[in-house]
Order: C-alpha cells, then sequence, then structure tokens
C-alpha cells in the first residue's frame, strides 16, 4: 500500500536503500518531484502519489569537491553532478569515479552502493569503467 | 509598492573585516564597534537615546560561538535597552534583510530612527567546521547531505554557465584581480593587497616564479576548492561587523544635512535547493528583486553609478552583474575582462573589494554594502571613491540565492 507511505526524506531514504529511485507526481497537475513533496508547489494540489523514475538522464552540471565538508573528509576529490532524468526533475548526487570524464550533458544512469551502513544513489556515466 | 513616507540613512559604520585581527573579541564587540562608529558618524550628533529600535543581522552565532538571541544581547551591550531589539537570519542575506524590515518599520510610521546591524564571528571554528555551519544554509537533506558545500553549489552553476554561454575560469579569474585591487584601496578591506603583490610575496615561500596574475592564479599555490572554483575564486572567512542608521526623512533633517534616501526595495525567495531550477546560469530571486527595486525608484540599471554585489565566489559576481540586469546573459565576465566594471568603468562593481577581498563575515556582509554605498554617494570613499555617484545599488545573497534583497539609495 505504497498510498500510506508519506512523502518524507526517510521514506525516499528507504526506497534508495531498495535500489528504488521514488519521486512523487501530483494527481492533479500531474507535475513530478524528485525527491518527493507531499505538497505540490505548481498547483497547490496536497494529493501525491508515489512514482519510481528509471535513473536514466544527463548531467546539467558538476563539480569536483576538492575541500569537502565533515562527512567526507578522506574522500576527496570527488565528484557531484546536478542530473537531469528523462522524466524531468533534477537531482544533486554523486558521481561514480573511473577514468570517463563528465561534462555538461553527458548521459549518465543510477547505481545503489553501499557506504557503511547507508545507501547512496550514484550516476555512473555512461561507457565508463566505474568500479 | 511605495512607501508610505521616505526614508534615509544618517549613518553608517562598520568594523574592519579581517581573519586574525579580532580573535580576542566576540560578536557582542564587535557589533557595539561598528554601531558606535555609525551613531559618531552622524554629520549633527546622535545620542544612543534618539534609536528607538534595534534589527540584528546574523547568520549563526549558535554554531559559531554557541550564543543565540542576539537582539537581546546587542540591546544590552550596547546599551540601548529597553527598546525592541530583533535578530534576523537569512543565512548570507541577513542584514541586507533586516535593513529592509528597518525601512519598512520606519516607513510605517512605527519609528523615526533605527539602527540596523549584522554581525558575525566566524574564526571560532576550524576550516571544516565553518564549511559545515555555512552548508545548514543549504537544503541539509538533499544537498549538503549528498557532500557538496557552499562552493560546490556555485561552481556546478559556473560550470552550467561555461556550457551555455561558451564563458571561461580565465573571466572569473579577472573578478578576483578586480575585487583584490579595490579591496588594496579599502582600509575596512580583510585583504590590501593587489593580486600580483601577494603573488610576489609567496614566490619565495612557494619556489615558483610567477609572470603575471594569470600564471599565479593557474598555479597550485591557488588551489582547487570546487572545480573550477581556485581558492581565489572564493571570499575568505571573516570576523567582522557594520551598522547603519535609518530616519524618516523629517527626523533626518534634524541630524545631517547629507541624508542618503532610499529609493527602491526589492526582495524575493527561490528554491532551497539550486538542482529544483529550470536555469542554473541565473539567480531568479536577483532578477524578481531588482526589478521591484527599479521600478519603484523608477530608474534603470543603466542609471546606477555603483552597485554592490554579492560575490561570495567570482562566479556569483558573472551572475548579478547579468541578473541585475548591468550586462546581458553570458555577458558578465567579458564586462570585467574588459575593464566595464572598474572603479573607473561603466558601472563599478564592487568598490570596496566584495566580498572576495573586503571579506565576508556572513550576517555583516549585507550592511557593509550598504555602509559602502552611503559612504560613495556622499563623497567619503577615500581612494575607492567613485567620481559623480547619485544612485547606487545593494545585491546580498542568502546562500546560492534562495533569499535576495535589493536596495536603490541615491541622494
Amino acid at each position: 500500500m505504497s498510498e500510506a507511505i508519506l512523502f518524507t526524506p526517510g521514506a525516499y531514504q528507504r526506497f534508495l536503500e531498495e535500489g528504488k529511485l521514488m519521486g512523487s507526481r501530483c494527481t492533479k497537475c500531474g507535475a513530478l518531484y524528485l525527491p518527493p513533496r507531499p505538497l505540490c508547489p505548481g498547483c497547490g494540489c496536497r494529493e501525491m502519489e508515489w512514482r519510481e523514475l528509471r535513473g536514466e538522464g544527463e548531467v546539467r552540471a558538476f563539480t569536483v569537491i576538492h575541500v569537502p565538508p565533515s562527512l567526507m573528509v578522506g574522500r576527496a576529490p570527488y565528484r557531484i553532478g546536478l542530473v537531469k532524468l528523462g522524466e524531468g526533475p533534477t537531482l544533486t548526487a554523486r558521481i561514480s569515479e573511473g577514468e570517463k570524464e563528465i561534462r555538461v550533458g553527458t548521459k549518465v544512469v543510477a547505481e545503489f552502493k553501499k557506504e557503511g551502513d547507508k545507501t547512496v544513489l550514484f550516476f555512473k556515466p555512461l561507457g565508463s569503467t566505474s568500479p | 509598492m511605495g512607501l508610505a513616507r521616505k526614508v534615509a540613512l544618517v549613518g553608517a559604520g562598520m568594523t574592519r573585516f579581517h581573519h586574525r585581527l579580532h580573535l580576542d573579541k566576540t560578536s557582542r564587540d564587535l557589533f557595539v564597534e561598528a554601531a558606535l562608529e555609525a551613531l559618531d558618524s552622524v554629520d549633527n550628533g546622535m545620542e544612543l537615546g534618539d534609536i528607538e529600535s534595534l534589527y540584528v543581522g546574523n547568520f549563526s552565532s549558535d554554531a559559531f560561538e554557541h550564543q543565540g538571541h542576539l537582539g537581546s544581547l546587542m540591546a544590552d551591550w550596547l546599551g540601548v535597552r529597553p527598546i525592541p531589539a530583533v535578530r534576523i537570519e537569512d543565512a548570507c542575506a541577513s542584514s541586507g534583510v533586516a535593513i529592509q524590515l528597518g525601512i519598512l518599520a520606519v516607513a510605517s510610521g512605527a519609528f523615526d530612527v533605527v539602527m540596523v546591524g549584522g554581525v558575525e564571528k566566524m574564526r571560532t571554528l576550524s576550516t571544516e567546521e565553518v564549511t559545515d555551519a555555512l552548508a545548514t544554509a543549504s537544503d541539509e537533506i538533499y544537498e549538503a547531505s549528498v557532500g557538496t558545500t557552499f562552493p560546490g553549489l556555485y561552481a556546478s552553476m559556473a560550470t552550467a554557465h561555461f556550457a551555455k554561454y561558451d564563458s571561461s575560469w580565465e573571466e572569473l579569474a579577472a573578478i578576483s584581480i578586480k575585487n583584490h585591487h579595490n579591496g588594496s584601496l579599502n582600509p575596512k578591506a580583510q585583504f590590501q593587497e593587489e593580486i600580483m603583490d601577494t603573488a610576489r610575496r609567496r614566490e619565495a615561500r612557494s619556489g615558483y616564479t610567477f609572470k603575471d596574475e594569470m600564471d599565479f592564479l593557474r598555479s597550485p599555490v591557488n588551489p582547487m576548492v570546487a572545480y573550477p572554483l581556485r581558492l581565489y575564486d572564493c571570499c575568505p572567512i571573516s570576523d567582522g561587523a557594520a551598522a547603519v542608521i535609518l530616519a524618516s526623512e523629517e527626523a533626518a533633517k534634524r541630524f545631517t544635512d547629507m541624508p542618503i534616501y532610499v529609493k527602491g526595495l526589492g526582495q524575493a525567495s527561490d528554491t532551497m535547493a539550486i538542482h529544483d531550477r529550470d536555469d542554473l546560469t541565473t539567480l531568479k530571486a536577483t532578477r524578481i528583486a531588482s526589478r521591484l527595486a527599479y521600478k519603484m525608484a523608477g530608474v534603470e540599471p543603466r542609471d546606477m553609478d555603483l552597485a554592490e554585489v554579492h560575490d561570495c565566489f567570482t562566479i556569483a559576481e558573472v551572475l548579478a552583474a547579468e541578473d541585475l540586469g548591468f550586462f546581458p546573459k553570458g555577458e558578465g565576465g567579458k564586462a570585467a575582462v574588459e575593464g566595464r566594471t572598474a572603479l573607473e568603468g561603466e558601472i563599478p562593481i564592487n568598490p570596496d573589494g566584495g566580498l572576495k577581498a573586503k571579506g565576508h563575515p556572513v550576517g555583516a556582509t549585507g550592511a557593509s554594502m550598504v555602509y559602502e554605498v552611503f559612504k560613495q554617494l556622499r563623497g567619503e570613499a577615500g581612494k575607492r571613491q567613485v567620481d559623480d555617484t547619485e544612485i547606487g545599488l545593494t545585491h546580498n545573497v542568502g546562500a546560492s540565492g534562495g533569499t535576495v534583497v535589493i536596495q536603490i539609495y541615491g541622494r
């Protein structure tokens, strides 16, 4: 009964743990939100439904973090991308490391990796040899 | 929108912004120093007892000093109890928003004279801890926790801008060089040194030889922070405070023969996370807030004699120069390369050195921009004085553009 699951960051993360990228869709205007929102800022509708996204997209913008926040100390440099999913929404996420260079427009696909006891969403540049 | 009655600036003060000078001072010491300088700057004299309400912009004294409730604290230590005192937090736009609220309070008729300031004491924490504290102004769950940083957010906007407009990091470097030049002329600036002079000093320590600024800026002595932004694309971590005094038109005449009037105001909000924006190469809130302010003042962007814009990162000045309507989209960086935003250019941007060289004690920045416009419009800006200034703009941004507040001031 997905209708019973609230559109919270906790629920979003639990779906990631299952290897699912889940957003919310407005039942009135059809707008799709990732991360999921409980209220449609577009039309004000409060009736949302869960929607799974395919996880295919392209890089709209990116950076390589050399000076990291404390939670990432020891991991820098690492790449962060703003990835526009095929279904429309854009998400900030890690980009899988590998030889493959990224640029604005690079096609990527979602992959779910364990870091500690948490599943983290990465996007892999297509054709890369990410470990 | 219009104001119910005219409001004027009658005084302004600020501490020097610095990373070492104020190590022994707390935010209350810094705030009182700036507030008293503002009071003493009033031409015909002013007493603390003339101030009817106090507004304090501050981002995160809670994280930096384990101290909250700054409204009351500053009223107490400044000695203006029992007037109402308020703290305003809107990330890096805290004191710009505080001034907007102070202006509205005077315009409403509730008060004739108010003081508005801002303060941030940041050097209590390590760079890593400051990075964490600043990250709370972005979307903690969907940006910061992913591993991006403030430099990372603006760096992402830079890569989007480069791709869309074929702009370049070299254009960003021109902004850094200009702002350090302006800072070298400003006795309140954190860095009062041309980049080439810094490069010369660093040669001895680093073993490199730099033939010009670009050679230095491309070297490992200017390390990458978040690609494509290097250290000299980022504002420093600073301690400091700034304060201004606002009065109704009638009250202002008692205090000075040279009031600086509020001509236009605008404020807007945008998505917290930048990934929710349709266009990553623009701060939409800047466009909206500035159009409101221009309309209220009855002016066009080209009428501005100077602009204080929020260059927390060099790319932010590019976006501001474009979004404020000074230059077409894609040409904000080129304008700096061509000297069009220099002190003697067609629209001098950040004559005080900007956040880049003047420093960025987060909660004090908006008030320090208004301090600069006050000094420039009164012809009191010393070596960095822009010629023939009648009207100037301040542009203060909260975080990655979730808040933007604009004011236009004129003689």
